[in-house]
C-alpha cells in the first residue's frame, strides 16, 4: 500500500424496546409463543384498523435521547415508509423520518487513542416486521406476525468512528445506557440490538467523503470488528487498482469471513415516505419531558464514583462492576443485604469473573441472584465455612443459585470448630506420618504443608486450616 | 335510500361521496367535522379526509342517526373528545338572525344553470325566514381540486397496498415467485380508476416529485382551511350546490376522468378543512332529476347547518323521491 488511508463509519443502531406490549396495539411483546398468537387486527395490517401509540415508547425514546445529550423534538411525527414485503403486513412501516423524537446529541467513547465524542443524528421510533419461514419441504412460506408491531428505536450515529475498536466503543457504551435504563436488554445476538454499519475510506487528510457501503448482519462484537477490518482491506484495495467503490448494501457472512452485495443504489427502493395520516403528532410537555428526567437512573459515571466514596472500592473495581449492568445490580443489592460491599466486590472481581470466562459467559448471562451471594459472603466471612469450601459454594451458586446456607448444611459443610475433635485429628496425623515430623523438626517447612493436608483430608476440607497449622506447630515444638 | 329500501345509511365522505349522491338521489346526507364518527373499522381510502356520516330521508333523520353514532373512540386516533353531541336539539324551524354566505366562486362558469337557480332560491327561501345572506369571495377555489386528488391519492396508494394478495382477499391464480403474485393479483383485482389513482398517488410521493406535488398539495390545504376560518369568523353557514350538474348517466362519468374529477370541485373544499356540511334536496330539474343543496359549518358546527337545513326543508313540500 502506497497511501495513507483513513476509515470513516457511521453506524446504524436498531434497539427493541423492553415495553409489555406493541408500539401500536396492546399485544404482548414476548418471545416464544406459538406463531401468531400475538396477534390482533393492528399488527396484522387487517382493513379497518388503525394504530394507537404506546406511550411507553415514547417515554423509552427520550430516555435514550436525553442519556444520550439529544434535543428532543417536542412536537414529533410518524411518516409511512412504503414498500412491498409479506413481513410487513400493511406495506408500509410507520416510522419517523421528518420529524424524529430525538436529534443532535453525542456519547463520549474511550478508546486507547484517548477520548471522543460520537455524534448521534437522530433517534427515531418505528414498528418492527413479522418473521417469514421458508418451509424447504413444501412448496410455499410461511409468516409469523408475533414480532410485527414490536417497538424499536433507531440511532443513527454522525460518520464520526475511524476504526473497528471506535465502533466497539461507540456499542458498548449505548448498549450499556440502555441497559441501565431498562429499556433494552440490548442482545446482539437474539436480536434485541442489530447495527448496521456505514463504512467509507478516503485519503488521510482528504476532507471529502469517499463512497460508502452499509454492511448488514452483523451479530456479535467480534463480527462488527471483523467486518469493518475486511471491509475497509476491500475497499482500499477496489482503490489501489484504479476501482470504484460501489456504493450498496452488503451482507456480512461471519463464517466466511466476507460480505458480498444484496443490492446496489440503483436497485435501492423508492419508500414514498409521507406523514402517517391515521396518528396525530406527539407533543411532549416540559412537565412530561421533567418527570422522565426526574425518573433517569445512575449512569456508570456518577456510580464509579459512588462505588469509591460510598463503599471504598478500588477505582478499577469500580470501574469493571459498573461495566455491566448485571454486575453493579448484583454488587448494590448483595451489598446492602449483607453490609459488607467490598466482601462482595471481591468475589464479583475474582470468583464471578474467573467462572464466567471458564464458562464462555457474558456478565449479562449471570442467572445468581444477589440473596444467595450475599448469603455466601456472610458465611465465609463468620468463619462457617473456609475458604476453599466457600469456593466450592459459590460455583453451586453460579452453577445453579442454590441456597449456599441449606447446601452447607446438607452437604455438611460447615468448619470444624470443636477445638478437642480437631486437636485429636492433628494428633493422630502426627502419629500415623513420623517421617514427616521428622523432616519438619530436621528444617523442613514443606512437611508441614503435607501434614496440614492429611488433617484437612481427614475433616473433608472442613477444617480452618490456619488453625491446623497452629496446632501442628504448637504440638511439634 | 331514494328507493325507500332502508331507513338511513352509512357513507365514507373522503371528497364528497356522501354528499354528492345524497344530491343526485334527492336524499339527504351529512358530513361531520372530521374526528366525530370513529374511523375504527372503516377500511381507509384517504385516512386523513374520510369521515363517516349518515344518509336518510330527510335533516331530523340525519340528526338522529348523527347522535347516535358520534362518539370518541381511542382506538382512532384522530377521533376528538368533543361536547354537544346533542344534534338534534339543533331542530328548530328558525334561522332569525343567521348570517348565511354565499361563495361567488361558487356560482360562476361550469356550474349548471337550473342549479345555479334552484341554490339562490333556497338562499331566498331562508333569507325570507329572517336569515341575512351575501356572496362573497371564498378564493382558491380552482386549487382545491388538484390539491384533493393529489392527497387522497397519496393516501390511497398507501392505504391500497395491503390488498396484495397475501394475507387475505382476492389471490391471482397461476403465480410463479412473489413478485409476479404481487402483480397479477393487484392487476386483476383492482378496477381502472382504482389503479388510475394509485399510480397517481405512487406518482405524486415518489423521490424527486414529493416537494412538488405532495407537499405544495398540503400546503394548498392550509391555505383552504384559512380561507374558510375567515369566511366563518363572518358568517354561521356557507351555502352553495353539491355538484355542478344532476346526476350523469350511468357508465358516463368514468369514460372521462377529468371532467368527472371536476364534479368534485364544491364538495372536497370541505374535507380539506375538515369542515361538517350537508346536502339535501333543493328541487328537481326540468328532466326530472334532483338537485341538491349544500351547506358547509365551521368546524364542530354541525347545529347550525343542522338549524338551516331543517328550516329550509320546512319551506318545501315532503321530499319526493324520483323512484317513488
Amino acid at each position: 500500500m502506497s497511501k495513507e488511508y483513513e476509515t470513516v463509519i457511521g453506524l446504524e443502531v436498531h434497539v427493541e424496546l423492553a415495553t409489555k406490549t406493541k408500539i401500536f396495539c396492546s399485544c404482548p411483546t414476548a418471545f416464544g409463543g406459538a406463531p401468531n398468537t400475538h396477534t390482533c387486527p393492528v399488527c396484522t395490517g387487517m382493513p379497518g384498523s388503525l394504530p394507537v401509540l404506546n406511550k411507553k415508547v415514547v417515554e423509552y425514546a427520550i430516555a435514550v435521547g436525553l442519556a444520550t445529550n439529544c434535543s428532543i423534538t417536542r412536537r414529533c411525527k410518524f411518516d409511512r415508509k412504503n414498500y412491498f414485503y409479506p413481513d410487513n403486513p400493511q406495506n408500509y412501516q410507520i416510522s419517523q423520518l421528518y420529524l424524529p423524537i430525538c436529534r443532535n446529541g453525542g456519547v463520549e467513547i474511550e478508546t486507547e487513542g484517548g477520548k471522543k465524542t460520537v455524534g448521534i443524528h437522530e433517534i427515531h421510533m418505528e414498528e418492527d416486521a413479522g418473521k417469514l419461514i421458508h418451509d424447504e419441504w413444501e412448496d410455499c412460506s410461511l409468516v409469523d406476525f408475533n414480532r410485527s408491531g414490536v417497538p424499536l428505536i433507531e440511532i443513527v450515529s454522525d460518520p464520526d468512528m475511524r476504526s473497528g475498536e471506535e465502533v466497539v466503543a461507540y456499542l458498548e457504551k449505548l448498549r450499556l445506557i440502555i441497559q441501565y435504563l431498562g429499556a433494552s436488554d440490548c442482545k446482539l445476538n437474539e436480536g434485541s440490538m442489530r447495527a448496521d454499519v456505514n463504512l467509507s475510506v478516503r485519503e488521510a487528510g482528504s476532507g471529502e467523503m469517499g463512497t460508502r457501503t452499509e454492511m448488514k448482519n452483523l451479530n456479535s462484537f467480534k463480527a462488527i470488528a471483523r467486518a469493518i477490518e475486511a471491509e475497509r482491506a476491500r475497499q482500499i484495495d477496489l482503490l489501489e487498482e484504479g476501482k470504484e467503490v460501489v456504493q450498496e448494501t452488503r451482507r456480512w457472512d461471519d463464517e466466511k469471513g466476507y460480505s458480498y452485495a444484496m443490492r446496489s443504489k440503483e436497485d435501492a427502493q423508492d419508500y414514498r415516505y409521507f406523514p402517517e395520516p391515521d396518528l396525530v403528532p406527539v407533543s411532549i410537555s416540559e412537565e412530561w419531558l421533567e418527570e422522565i428526567r426526574a425518573r433517569q437512573p445512575e449512569f456508570r459515571t456518577e456510580k464509579q464514583k459512588r462505588y469509591q466514596e460510598e463503599y471504598g472500592l478500588p477505582a478499577y473495581d469500580a470501574e469493571i462492576i459498573t461495566g455491566s449492568k448485571r454486575l453493579a445490580d448484583l454488587f448494590e443489592a448483595a451489598a446492602e443485604l449483607c453490609g459488607k460491599p467490598k466482601k462482595v466486590s471481591n468475589w464479583l472481581m475474582g470468583e464471578t469473573m474467573r467462572l464466567l470466562k471458564e464458562r464462555g459467559m457474558e456478565p449479562e448471562e449471570i442467572r445468581f441472584s444477589p440473596v444467595n451471594l450475599a448469603k455466601l459472603v456472610a458465611l465465609a466471612e463468620d468463619g462457617t465455612v473456609n475458604s476453599t469450601v466457600a469456593k466450592e459454594v459459590f460455583a453451586q451458586v453460579f452453577d445453579e443459585d442454590i441456597d449456599p446456607e441449606r447446601y452447607v448444611e446438607e452437604h455438611g459443610l460447615k468448619t470444624v470448630n470443636d477445638e478437642d475433635a480437631l486437636r485429636g485429628t492433628v494428633e493422630q496425623a502426627i502419629r500415623d506420618n513420623p517421617q514427616s515430623v521428622e523432616d519438619y523438626r530436621g528444617g523442613k517447612e514443606k512437611a508441614l504443608g503435607f501434614l496440614v493436608g492429611q488433617v484437612m483430608k481427614a475433616t473433608k476440607g472442613k477444617a480452618n486450616p490456619g488453625r491446623v497449622n497452629e496446632l501442628l506447630k504448637e504440638l511439634l515444638s | 335510500m331514494a328507493a325507500n329500501e332502508c331507513f338511513f345509511a352509512l357513507g365514507s365522505d373522503t371528497g364528497g361521496s356522501i354528499r354528492q349522491p345524497s344530491s343526485f338521489c334527492g336524499v339527504t346526507g351529512l358530513k361531520p367535522t372530521y374526528g366525530t364518527v370513529s374511523r375504527y373499522g372503516l377500511i381507509a381510502y384517504g385516512s386523513s379526509l374520510d369521515q363517516i356520516g349518515p344518509v336518510a330521508k330527510d335533516v331530523a333523520d340525519c340528526a338522529a342517526v348523527l347522535e347516535a353514532i358520534a362518539s370518541y373512540d381511542r382506538k382512532d386516533s384522530t377521533s376528538i373528545r368533543r361536547d354537544g353531541l346533542d344534534f338534534t336539539s339543533a331542530l328548530e324551524d328558525n334561522v332569525e338572525g343567521l348570517k348565511i354566505g354565499i361563495p361567488r366562486d361558487y356560482l360562476g362558469e361550469g356550474l349548471d344553470d337550473e342549479v345555479r337557480q334552484a341554490v339562490l332560491a333556497a338562499a331566498k327561501a331562508l333569507e325570507e325566514k329572517g336569515a341575512s345572506v351575501e356572496e362573497f369571495e371564498l378564493s382558491l377555489v380552482e386549487y382545491a381540486i388538484p390539491a384533493y386528488y393529489v392527497i387522497a391519492c397519496a393516501e390511497a396508494s398507501s392505504n391500497l397496498a395491503r390488498f396484495d394478495g397475501v394475507k387475505y382477499g382476492f389471490r391471482a391464480e397461476g403465480c410463479e415467485g412473489l413478485h409476479h403474485m404481487y402483480k397479477k393479483t393487484r392487476s386483476e383485482g383492482f378496477g381502472p380508476e382504482v389503479k388510475r389513482r394509485i399510480m397517481l398517488g405512487s406518482f405524486v410521493l415518489s423521490s424527486g416529485y414529493y416537494d412538488a406535488y405532495y407537499l405544495k398539495a398540503l400546503r394548498t390545504k392550509a391555505l383552504i382551511k384559512q380561507s374558510f376560518d375567515k369566511a366563518f369568523a363572518k358568517y354561521d353557514v356557507v351555502l352553495g350546490p353539491a355538484a355542478p350538474t344532476t346526476a350523469p348517466k350511468i357508465g358516463e362519468s368514468l369514460g372521462d376522468p377529468i371532467k368527472m374529477y371536476l364534479g368534485d370541485i364544491y364538495t372536497v373544499s370541505v374535507n380539506l378543512a375538515g369542515l361538517p356540511a350537508m346536502t339535501l334536496p333543493a328541487g328537481l330539474s326540468s328532466e326530472g332529476l334532483p338537485i341538491g343543496l349544500q351547506l358547509i359549518g365551521d368546524c364542530f358546527q354541525e347545529k347550525k347547518i343542522l338549524r338551516a337545513a331543517y328550516a329550509f326543508e320546512k319551506t318545501r313540500q315532503a321530499p319526493e323521491s324520483p323512484l317513488a
